[in-house]
């Protein structure tokens, strides 16, 4: 029924088992949208937010998607800027998942900071001084950016192509999308860097304060290498969920594994990095603001386990498997490894903005705990629904992979 | 934001802040403009049917789109990056002579290879259209053997008018088979004279702008018996029918219909994929 705007020789799921899965994250969708509208309607009291701790499971939602979306900028960066031709198979897909990623974290940013008519206060009245003011503009524009590169994507489904005018302005927009691809990269820095820097300035919170090179900390250089080295890995991950949803082949092996494998460098040299600054931060740092790093770890919840999940399961075991040439070329080892990878960024995030607010920092403070209400899991699942539907039309309706035309039959 | 903004601030770090943002933002709105401004011009002069056919190419599978000395084994795993124009194509000259040295036999005429028909007389497009020179200087226009056997029983044809204009790679006419319709490319540039039908053996009768053996990106019949073998191959990758490959193994002949072979199959996206319709 809908055959006709499904691009031509790609095999797609009939109509009938597609609305299933679309109503499925509808009614999923609805729900998060209510919980949003009484976040929205009655106020913070509907989370389990307060005046001490301000940063919930919507900040860490924030931070772990846009590092996440990173992938749509590096994989930018790699085929336009650094001519890696071979990932022209993930790019389409790669910028369906920015645009997502970012449109779910203004979505959940609106929500949280609560009054969304004001948000324009931020642009009107900036202050130049906060890193805060620099992520609010950069992801503006970079959303701006991504919504632009999405276009021709999306005029080039068969229906719409049809029309001269759009095929025509599809055409003359992709050629400047290596233009995009650079102003993408160059806003991700900052606004992916100015999210750490956001924490690493923090001199009242000593477990993320950090010292650094001039105004920025070292958390800035360590969030845009993470964002960076994760990127690739969730493009590799997501290719291979919807690889299997679909039971279609969506690209050749080599371009997962050259995915991996650039993943798996940047993450070594992270972990580098990131192992640096933690010496730094438990033998300089730390000391002189008169906190003992051990203090840090010896609540309940949070003991040195997670340090070391983060640094080593998370982080140096991953990037020793992407770096492993026999380990890439496993499919199940390759994704296992991207996952792992993946999930060490989770933790990352969930460190910098749970785990600093949570614990004490004065003597008198005590060390709070925080479990986020319905509502805040409800809108934080909808922006989950919203991702996957979007990226189901865009999937069922328009070119996301090139190569699967050249690696699967057209039988049913 | 602005200097007339309650609590602007001349610092530098404001100054400097705000000039690279808004630096970004005249560069998106400057590129939004001049992409506007671009197709407004390419609409106007009518560039439209020369884009559509850069972009379908570019949508192509990468094994539609071999060279032709790919196919020939002068240039192994070869893909075409000049829209199949091989008359301002950089490389032709040389893998041409190449080939005319050490494959004479490539240009003599052969027909009937691997149960397909091909005629000596004709040439080859990609479309799987043929076109064939008459005697009184005009060209007629007709499908190959291999797109009538995709094609299967019946298909109708909505042909243009005398009269009509067709430019090399765009549409020429459109075929109607089952619930699948596909816009088949002109082989070559010309006038259309006559329409025709599959009872007379040929569809357009054209005047065409070049003559037909300076038409480089045609095939001959040599080339066009390797092309078919190729294609016949893309097509069982397509459809996953053993037995089809099977045929030109063993010399037997391809069936009238493919379709009949395997009804399930998609052939609305064989059909767009095989005769250059993504």
């Amino acid at each position: 029924m809908d055959s006709k705007f499904i691009t031509r020789g790609l095999e797609r799921t009939s109509l009938r088992n597609f609305s299933v899965w679309v109503l499925f994250w509808v009614v999923v969708l609805g729900f998060g949208l209510y919980g949003a509208y009484l976040c929205l309607a009655e106020g913070l009291n509907q989370t389990n937010m307060d005046n001490r701790f301000v940063f919930g499971l919507w900040i860490f939602l924030d931070l772990a998607i846009i590092a996440f979306g990173a992938g749509a900028f590096f994989t930018g960066l790699l085929l336009y800027i650094l001519k890696r031709s071979e990932f022209t198979a993930v790019i389409n897909s790669a910028v369906v998942i920015g645009l997502i990623c970012y449109s779910g974290a203004v979505a959940v940013l609106a929500i949280d900071v609560g009054q969304p008519l004001r948000a324009w206060f931020t642009f009107w009245h900036p202050n130049a001084h906060s890193m805060l003011t620099e992520v609010t503009f950069c992801i503006s524009c970079y959303l701006v950016v991504l919504a632009v590169e999405y276009m021709p994507i999306l005029l080039k489904n068969r229906k719409l192509k049809e029309r001269p005018s759009l095929l025509v302005f599809q055409h003359n927009l992709h050629k400047v999308i290596p233009v995009l691809a650079a102003i993408g990269v160059f806003l991700s820095f900052f606004h992916q860097g100015s999210l750490g820097g956001l924490y690493g300035v923090l001199k009242g919170r000593p477990f993320a304060f950090r010292e650094g090179f001039g105004i920025w900390p070292s958390t800035f250089f360590l969030f845009v290498l993470s964002a960076a080295a994760i990127g690739p890995s969730f493009i590799l991950l997501t290719t291979s969920l919807v690889s299997k949803i679909s039971r279609k082949k969506l690209v050749k092996p080599e371009v997962l594994q050259s995915l991996g494998r650039i993943s798996g460098w940047l993450l070594l040299a992270y972990v580098l990095f990131k192992s640096v600054d933690t010496l730094v931060w438990i033998n300089r740092t730390s000391p002189s603001l008169l906190f003992s790093p051990y203090e840090y770890y010896n609540q309940e919840s949070f003991g040195t386990w997670i340090l070391f999940a983060e640094i080593v399961v998370f982080g140096l075991v991953p990037a020793l498997m992407l770096l492993t040439r026999k380990i890439r070329e496993h499919r199940g080892w390759l994704i296992t490894a991207g996952l792992l990878a993946c999930a060490g960024i989770a933790v990352n995030r969930f460190v910098m903005t749970i785990q600093t607010l949570a614990l004490p920092t004065l003597p008198f403070d005590p060390f709070l705990s925080y479990i986020p209400s319905w509502q805040e899991i409800a809108t934080f699942i909808a922006v989950i629904a919203y991702g996957v539907l979007l990226y189901s039309f865009s999937f069922r309706y328009l070119t996301l992979f090139p190569q699967e035309r050249d690696l699967n039959s057209l039988t049913r | 934001m602005f200097p007339f903004v309650y609590d602007f601030r001349w610092e530098a770090t404001s100054l400097i802040f705000l000039g690279v943002f808004f630096a970004v933002i005249t560069t998106l709105m400057m590129m939004v403009a001049t992409v506007t401004v671009r197709s407004v011009k390419d609409l106007r002069t009518r560039k439209i049917g020369t884009l559509r056919w850069h972009e379908t190419f570019e949508d192509l599978p990468a094994g539609a789109r071999s060279c032709r000395f790919a196919m020939s084994g002068f240039a192994p795993g070869r893909s075409c990056d000049n829209f199949f124009e091989c008359g301002t194509c950089a490389v032709y000259p040389r893998f041409r002579s190449l080939e005319e040295r050490h494959r004479p036999e490539d240009h003599e005429s052969r027909s009937g290879h691997g149960g397909f028909g091909i005629d000596e007389k004709r040439y080859y497009h990609r479309g799987h259209t043929w076109l064939q020179e008459e005697e009184d200087g005009t060209c007629v226009i007709g499908l190959d053997d291999f797109a009538a056997r995709l094609l299967g029983p019946n298909p109708t044809y909505q042909l243009p008018p005398a009269g009509s204009t067709l430019k090399q790679h765009q549409p020429a006419f459109t075929i109607q088979t089952g619930e699948s319709s596909v816009r088949v490319v002109s082989p070559i540039d010309g006038e259309v004279l006559e329409a025709g039908d599959s009872t007379r053996g040929w569809l357009l009768r054209i005047r065409p702008s070049t003559q037909l053996p300076h038409a480089r990106h045609l095939f001959r019949a040599g080339e066009a018996r390797r092309w078919f073998q190729a294609e016949l191959e893309r097509l069982n990758r397509l459809v996953e029918i053993p037995g089809v490959g099977a045929t030109l193994a063993d010399g037997g002949t391809p069936v009238d219909s493919f379709r009949e072979t395997r009804p399930d199959a998609n052939w609305d996206g064989i059909l767009g994929v095989m005769m250059l319709d993504v």
